[in-house]
Formats: C-alpha cells, sequence, structure tokens
C-alpha cells in the first residue's frame, strides 16, 4: 500500500484502546438497558446482565488507564487541549460547516492530522467526554460495584440514590452518544473512511 | 452453698404460710420470685437444662408477655399451687411450657420448618422469659443480630448472590426463606446524629403537626400514602430540619408464616425482586411506633422508595425513578431526530454538490 497521501494518525495504543472501549460500551449500554428495565427486556437473564455488565466494566476502567497512560506518557494528551486564542472562530466555522457547508459541497475546515486530530467541535466534545464524563461513568460503576466498601465515597457524591442518577442519565448520554459518534464518522470524505483509519491508523488526505 | 439457701428458703417458707392466711388461692410471681431471685439457685439433675434457676424479674417485666399480663404459671401451668411446708414447694419433674397453648397458629407455622426438624425450638430463639416483641418493629440488622445470626453465618454462602452483604442488610432472611411469607417494604426514620430510629411521638413532635399522620398527609384519603404524598412528607421532614435519614428495607409481614422457614426453595430469582412490576415492592409501611412500645404503621406505597428522599436505597430496576427515564428518552429521540435530519438533509441536496462538483472540475 502507498502511503503518499495518507498520514498516520491513530497509533497502534490509540486504536486499540477505541475498539475496546467502544465494543465495552456497547455491551454496558445493551446490558445496563437489560438490567433497568429487567421486566420489559428478555434478552439477557438479570443475573446474567450483571455479571456481564461487572466485568466489561472493569475491563473498560482499565482501558481508560491505557488511554490515558498512553497520552500524558506520550504528551500527546494536547491533541485534546484547545488552542484557547483561536478555539471559538473555529468553532463556528465547524459547527457552521455541520450545519450548512457540508450540504453545499463546501470542504471541511479542519485537516485531521497527527498533531492536528480533532475539530474545534470535536476538541470540546471530547476533552468533555475523556476528563468529565467517562470518569464519572466509571468512578460511579466502581461504586455500584460494592456500595457497602465504597460507602463513604457514595455519602460524599450524596447517596446511592444520586450516584446511580448520575450513572443512569450518562448511560443515556452514551448510549445516544455512540449512534452521533458514529453518524459523524461516516461524514468522512467517504462513508468508510473514518472507520477504516481506526482500524489501519492511516487517514487519507484530501 | 446451695444446700444453705435452700434451708433459707425452706425457713422463709415457713415463715410465709405463717404469714399468709390460710393455703395460697392464686399464684403470683412475686411468690415465685421469693426463691428465684436468687442468683445462686441451682437445681440438682439438669441434664439439658440450664441448671441457674435464677429469673431476672426486671427483664422479664420489660418483656411483651409481662405487658400483656401473663404470669410464670401461665406458662409453667403444671404448678398450680405453691406447698409453702416442702423444701421445694412445687413438683420438680415439671412438663417443659408449651408455647403452643397461646400461640396456636406460629406452632403449625413452625412446624413444617427446617428447624422443627432440626428440633430447633420456639425457645432455642426466643428468650422464653424475656421475649422482644418482634412483630414490625426491629430492622432487618437487629433481627439478624438476635436471631438468625446466632446459629447461621450467612456470609459463607450465597455465592452466587452479587453484593451479598448488600442483601443481607437489607432483605429480611426470612422474605427469601420464608417464600410463603407475604413482605412490605418497611420505612423508618433513623437519626444519623444519634444512631437511632425515632419512634412515632418523636416524629409526629419533630413535624410539629397536630392530629393523626394520616390525617395529615393522606391527602386524598385513599388510606395509602402515595408516592407524591410520600414526597411531601420528604419535604416536611427537611424544612423541620431533620437530621435523618429515611430508610427502607424488605420485612417478612408479620404473623406465623415466617417461622416457615424451608430447606430448599427459598427465593433465588433475581427478578421476583429486580423488575419494574415486582409485587415485593407493593406494599409498604412507614413506623410510627410510640414510645410505650403501641406498634403503629402508617401504610404506605412500597414504590416510594424510589423517592429521592429515601438516599441510600436503590434496588435495581424496580425502584428506578421514571422521570430519569423520561429525560433519557428524551435525549435518545432528540439525538435520533438530528441523526435523521442531518441525513435527510444531505440526501435532499446532494443535487447541489453534485452541480457544485460538475461546475468546478470545469
Ligand atoms: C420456696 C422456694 C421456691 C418457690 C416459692 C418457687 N420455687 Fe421453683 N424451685 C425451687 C427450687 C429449690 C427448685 C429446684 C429443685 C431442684 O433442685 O431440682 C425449683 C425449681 C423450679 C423449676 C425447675 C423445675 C424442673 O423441672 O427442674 C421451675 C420451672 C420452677 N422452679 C418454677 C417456679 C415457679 C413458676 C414458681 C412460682 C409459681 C416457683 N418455682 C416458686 C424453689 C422455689
Ligand atoms: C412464656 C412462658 C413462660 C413464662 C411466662 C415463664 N416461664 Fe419459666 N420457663 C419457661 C420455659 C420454656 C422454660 C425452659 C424449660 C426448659 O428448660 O427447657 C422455663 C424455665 C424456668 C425455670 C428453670 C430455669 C431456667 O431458666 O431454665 C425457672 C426457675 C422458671 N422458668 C421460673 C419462672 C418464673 C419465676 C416465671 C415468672 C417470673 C416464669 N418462669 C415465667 C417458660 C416460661
Ligand atoms: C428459627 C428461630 C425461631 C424459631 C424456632 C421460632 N421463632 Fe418465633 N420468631 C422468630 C423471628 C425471627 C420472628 C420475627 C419475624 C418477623 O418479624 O418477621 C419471630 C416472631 C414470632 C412471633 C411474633 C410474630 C407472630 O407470629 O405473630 C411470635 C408470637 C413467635 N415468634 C412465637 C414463636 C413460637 C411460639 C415458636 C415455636 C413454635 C417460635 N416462635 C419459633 C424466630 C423464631
Ligand atoms: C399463656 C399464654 C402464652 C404462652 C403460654 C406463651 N405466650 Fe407468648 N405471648 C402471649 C401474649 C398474650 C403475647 C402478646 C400478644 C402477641 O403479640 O401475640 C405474647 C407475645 C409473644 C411474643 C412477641 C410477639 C410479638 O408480637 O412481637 C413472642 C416472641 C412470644 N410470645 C414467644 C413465646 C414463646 C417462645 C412461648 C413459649 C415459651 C410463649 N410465647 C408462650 C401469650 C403467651
Ligand atoms: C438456635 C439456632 C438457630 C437459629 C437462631 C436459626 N437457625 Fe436455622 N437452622 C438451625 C439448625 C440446627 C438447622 C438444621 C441444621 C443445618 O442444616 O444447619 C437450621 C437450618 C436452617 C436452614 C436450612 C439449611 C440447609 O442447610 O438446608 C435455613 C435456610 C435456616 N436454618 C435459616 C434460618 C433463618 C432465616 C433464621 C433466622 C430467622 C435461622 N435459621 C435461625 C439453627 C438455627
Ligand atoms: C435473596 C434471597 C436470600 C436471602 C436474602 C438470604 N438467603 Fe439464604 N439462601 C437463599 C437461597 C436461594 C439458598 C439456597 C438453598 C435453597 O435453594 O433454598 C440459601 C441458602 C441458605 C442456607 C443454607 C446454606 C448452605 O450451606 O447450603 C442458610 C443456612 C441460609 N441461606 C441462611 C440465610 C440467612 C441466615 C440469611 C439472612 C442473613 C439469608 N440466608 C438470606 C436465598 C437467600
Ligand atoms: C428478595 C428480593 C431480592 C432478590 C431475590 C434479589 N435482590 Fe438484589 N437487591 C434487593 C434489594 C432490596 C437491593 C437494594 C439494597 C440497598 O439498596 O440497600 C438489592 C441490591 C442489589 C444490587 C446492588 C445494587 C446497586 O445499586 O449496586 C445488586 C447488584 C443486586 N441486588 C443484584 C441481584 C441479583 C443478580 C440477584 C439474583 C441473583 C438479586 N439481586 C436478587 C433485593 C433482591
Ligand atoms: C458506557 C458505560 C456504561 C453504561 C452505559 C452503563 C449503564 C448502566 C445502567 C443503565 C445500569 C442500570 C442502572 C439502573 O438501573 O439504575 C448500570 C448499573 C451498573 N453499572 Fe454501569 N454502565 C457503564 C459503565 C459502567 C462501568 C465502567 C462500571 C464498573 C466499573 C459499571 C458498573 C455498574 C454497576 C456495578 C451497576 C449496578 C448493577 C450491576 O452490579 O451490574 N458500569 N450501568
Amino acid at each position: 500500500m502507498s502511503h503518499e497521501n495518507m498520514e498516520y494518525v491513530h497509533p497502534l495504543p490509540v486504536r486499540i484502546w477505541h475498539w475496546v472501549n467502544a465494543a465495552g460500551f456497547v455491551l454496558l449500554v445493551l446490558t445496563g438497558f437489560q438490567i433497568r428495565f429487567a421486566e420489559s427486556l428478555g434478552y439477557l437473564s438479570f443475573d446474567s446482565a450483571v455479571t456481564i455488565h461487572n466485568w466489561v466494566g472493569i475491563i473498560v476502567v482499565f482501558d481508560y488507564f491505557l488511554w490515558f497512560l498512553y497520552y500524558f506518557g506520550s504528551g500527546k494528551i494536547r491533541i485534546y487541549y484547545p488552542d484557547l486564542a483561536t478555539f471559538i472562530p473555529r468553532m463556528i466555522r465547524q459547527a457552521r460547516y455541520y450545519g450548512y457547508g457540508i450540504f453545499i459541497g463546501d470542504e471541511n475546515p479542519h485537516h485531521m492530522t497527527a498533531e492536528n486530530k480533532f475539530n474545534a467541535m470535536q476538541q470540546k466534545a471530547y476533552i468533555m467526554l475523556m476528563f468529565v464524563m467517562v470518569p464519572l461513568q466509571l468512578i460511579t460503576g466502581l461504586c455500584l460495584l460494592d456500595i457497602i466498601d465504597y460507602s463513604d465515597l457514595i455519602a460524599k457524591m450524596g447517596g446511592l440514590k444520586i450516584v446511580d442518577t448520575i450513572h443512569v442519565f450518562l448511560f443515556y448520554f452514551f448510549a445516544i452518544f455512540m449512534c452521533v459518534h458514529a453518524y459523524l464518522a461516516t461524514l468522512g470524505h467517504t462513508a468508510t473512511a473514518h472507520f477504516i483509519a481506526m482500524f489501519t491508523g492511516w487517514e487519507e488526505h484530501h | 452453698m446451695k444446700k444453705k439457701s435452700l434451708l433459707v428458703y425452706g425457713l422463709s417458707a415457713m415463715f410465709l404460710s405463717f404469714a399468709l392466711p390460710g393455703p395460697v388461692a392464686a399464684v403470683n410471681n412475686d411468690s415465685c420470685m421469693e426463691c428465684h431471685s436468687d442468683d445462686s439457685l441451682e437445681r440438682d439433675a439438669s441434664a439439658g437444662h440450664s441448671a441457674s434457676l435464677f429469673v431476672d424479674i426486671e427483664q422479664f417485666n420489660a418483656s411483651v408477655h409481662n405487658f400483656d399480663e401473663e404470669s410464670c404459671v401461665g406458662c409453667h401451668t403444671a404448678i398450680e399451687e405453691l406447698d409453702w411446708d416442702s423444701d421445694v414447694p412445687h413438683s420438680v419433674d415439671l412438663p417443659n411450657p408449651d408455647c403452643a397453648e397461646c400461640h396456636d397458629e406460629t406452632v403449625p407455622a413452625w412446624a413444617g420448618s427446617v428447624h422443627a426438624e432440626a428440633d430447633v425450638s420456639c425457645y432455642d430463639c426466643h428468650n422464653y422469659h424475656a421475649p422482644v416483641q418482634v412483630a414490625g418493629r426491629l430492622s432487618v440488622a437487629m433481627l439478624q443480630e438476635e436471631f438468625c445470626s446466632k446459629c447461621h453465618n450467612a456470609s459463607e454462602s450465597h455465592d452466587w448472590l452479587p453484593q451479598k452483604e448488600v442483601h443481607f442488610r437489607t432483605v429480611q432472611c426470612t422474605v427469601c426463606h420464608a417464600p410463603q411469607d407475604s413482605s412490605h417494604v418497611q420505612f423508618r426514620l433513623y437519626d444519623v446524629t444519634e444512631n437511632r430510629y425515632l419512634s412515632g411521638n418523636e416524629i409526629m413532635n419533630g413535624l410539629q403537626i397536630s392530629g393523626s399522620f394520616m390525617a395529615n398527609f393522606d391527602t386524598d384519603g385513599d388510606g395509602v400514602i402515595s408516592t407524591a404524598e410520600f414526597q411531601d412528607f420528604g419535604e416536611k421532614l427537611r424544612e423541620r430540619n431533620f437530621t435523618t435519614d429515611i430508610r427502607a428495607e424488605l420485612n417478612s409481614d408479620d404473623g406465623p408464616m415466617s417461622h416457615q422457614i424451608v430447606a430448599k426453595g427459598a427465593i433465588n430469582d433475581c427478578e421476583i425482586c429486580h423488575s419494574g412490576d415486582s409485587a415485593i415492592f407493593a406494599n409498604g409501611r412507614l413506623e410510627l411506633t410510640s414510645d410505650d412500645g403501641e406498634v403503629e404503621f402508617a401504610p404506605v406505597d412500597g414504590k416510594a422508595a424510589s423517592n429521592y428522599y429515601v438516599e441510600d436505597f436503590y434496588a435495581l430496576s424496580a425502584t428506578r425513578v421514571t422521570l430519569l427515564d423520561i429525560i433519557g428518552a428524551l435525549l435518545i429521540i432528540g439525538g435520533f431526530g438530528v441523526i435523521i435530519l442531518h441525513s435527510g438533509a444531505k440526501k435532499f441536496t446532494k443535487p447541489l454538490r453534485e452541480k457544485r462538483k460538475a461546475e468546478q472540475s470545469h
């Protein structure tokens, strides 16, 4: 394969993290629905849903550490930090593109490179995701794994009901986030381009 | 030591028999305590029974049997009168008191149980001289400490049950182990600064309301505190600065059936409890027992356990908060709405883009 027009954007640890996380989240959402609506859904028994959810949850926690160690260890975490001077205009440009330009055939104002992987909207979304939403989901999930051992932490967060409410609210958020995320991923220069890139690591330039 | 005390009692009995006019007709508790308040009194042959013949009258007086004016001879029926002329004023080969004489419904419920088969009798569990009032009064933790955990260590088994300690803390053993008995969600107010449950009087005084609990909170008058009415109750507690948690647990219903503990066939199906339409969460009650021990309850919809004021209770699926699911549904509908509109618009504008592309390549 010739890599002339290609740029290596997703190093191996990122690809591993991404797909383990994606598969994990899909399983967590599916088992999560079964746990929450036990009487209406029946694709798993309550017992197996709980068991699968717990194990996958633990895998996803380790996976988060992989992401964390890789990005901080390599210093690449910078790609998540928005450049504050240009952030707002870039963000507006990007939103204009998705809401209008994309329909009339404008070019994407953002060009993906390894150093500048995310567009401004992605930066804003991903920094929230990876530093707030995902950790909160993992921490509340860990608390729920043993509500007696973690009762102090649970009390600090406002009690079991609140911890569960956070976990469930984020569950709905992730459930729909993943769909939107997958849809946005089809908006590359071809529908499958971004998907293939996340497997091979190489993104084609245009 | 024992000989001496017998002598003393013999003498005092003799003295008493002179002091009392004629033969003793009614045998009251005080007359038994003439001898049985001595903590050194022991019997000769005590095979299978306690050697000590001491009876703690203070404990007895504080027990439910005394409250209901049951007497020593109400159980020790073989003693019809005391013969103050002899050393031992009654027969010493007494038959065991029979609880069934009064608790005639409990005995058949117990009779079919694993405990009857294992010769665990009424008074292996209940202190015969000081049975505490159990029905509806003791929390799951207290019941375990007082009863089951004296002989069983449930933590050694139940490995199939995730977070078993959570279940033991919140689900009374008999809810699963006496499956014929019905159960309810028991709500109590726990004072976190004083580490104890509040009595009905304390709740009513603290709320500064007059009239009965139901008259105040059962606003629709249907005889049950609904989930909405429970919310009002929670708000009122907060207004009055209660330092309490509202606690919820699953308790067996009162009555004899909780004695029917079976060896096999305890509840092991999660979805009996963990499902949105679980019958286990149909009925509930709030304990309002008064200071003098009068047991009182306000009927509450068991689903009120899903209320945010019941901070530390969450039974997966069964007590989920519906509002949260409505918000979730809106999120999901909104997200799909955006995808559908956006992809629709892309399809619709395809000719535009093709036209532009064609122009550009010119
Ligand atoms: C005058 C003293 C005295 C009085 C009064 C007395 N007891 Fe006793 N009781 C004894 C002695 C002494 C023994 C132990 C006999 C032995 O050595 O087995 C005894 C034994 C017993 C036992 C054990 C019997 C057994 O089968 O081993 C019971 C039960 C009992 N008493 C109940 C009562 C009750 C109930 C009363 C009141 C109605 C009462 N006693 C009044 C002196 C007394
Ligand atoms: C609820 C029924 C009940 C009442 C009421 C009751 N007893 Fe007993 N008592 C028992 C039983 C059951 C035993 C144990 C029999 C055995 O040893 O298996 C017993 C045992 C005893 C014994 C033998 C020592 C012991 O503790 O095992 C004495 C003495 C005695 N009772 C005295 C009294 C006196 C005095 C009173 C009144 C203050 C009283 N009992 C009230 C049920 C009762
Ligand atoms: C294995 C221990 C155990 C044995 C044996 C036992 N009980 Fe109980 N009993 C309990 C417990 C625990 C409760 C409280 C149940 C509840 O609140 O749900 C209770 C409750 C009661 C109550 C009050 C509730 C009701 O049934 O109205 C009575 C009365 C009672 N027991 C009498 C007896 C009698 C009589 C016997 C013997 C036939 C007996 N118990 C045997 C453990 C036992
Ligand atoms: C003479 C009648 C009588 C005998 C015999 C008797 N009881 Fe009771 N018992 C009562 C009465 C009356 C009450 C109070 C009403 C009630 O709760 O059932 C009571 C209450 C109780 C309670 C508390 C029930 C509750 O509501 O919490 C227990 C436990 C109990 N008895 C155990 C025993 C045991 C064990 C025996 C046998 C050693 C026994 N009783 C023998 C009359 C008796
Ligand atoms: C006084 C001791 C004692 C108390 C208190 C007691 N048990 Fe038991 N229990 C026994 C004995 C003895 C057996 C039969 C022997 C065995 O299997 O362990 C038994 C058997 C059982 C079994 C069947 C066990 C099996 O291996 O199949 C269950 C379930 C049980 N008990 C539950 C309870 C519950 C629930 C309570 C509390 C309400 C309780 N027990 C209180 C002594 C007790
Ligand atoms: C969620 C329901 C549930 C709860 C709560 C529960 N158990 Fe069990 N327990 C079971 C089941 C199911 C079994 C397996 C035996 C059967 O099928 O009945 C069992 C087994 C047992 C056994 C026999 C253990 C063995 O070694 O085989 C004992 C004893 C026992 N339980 C006591 C308790 C006690 C004491 C408590 C309260 C602290 C308790 N259980 C709470 C459901 C429960
Ligand atoms: C008898 C009713 C009952 C049965 C049966 C039961 N549970 Fe539970 N479970 C509860 C209750 C009540 C709670 C809530 C405890 C609390 O919040 O204090 C609970 C809590 C839990 C929790 C912890 C909740 C959290 O927020 O993390 C898990 C996990 C769980 N159950 C799983 C199961 C599984 C799996 C089964 C079947 C193998 C099962 N339960 C069977 C009543 C039951
Ligand atoms: C995308 C990530 C996740 C989603 C979508 C998700 C979703 C859910 C849902 C919907 C429930 C049911 C809650 C209820 O009914 O109120 C639940 C429960 C639970 N979650 Fe998660 N979860 C996720 C991640 C995790 C993680 C990472 C862990 C652990 C490390 C975890 C542990 C738990 C536990 C312990 C419960 C209680 C039930 C059980 O023991 O399985 N979750 N989750």
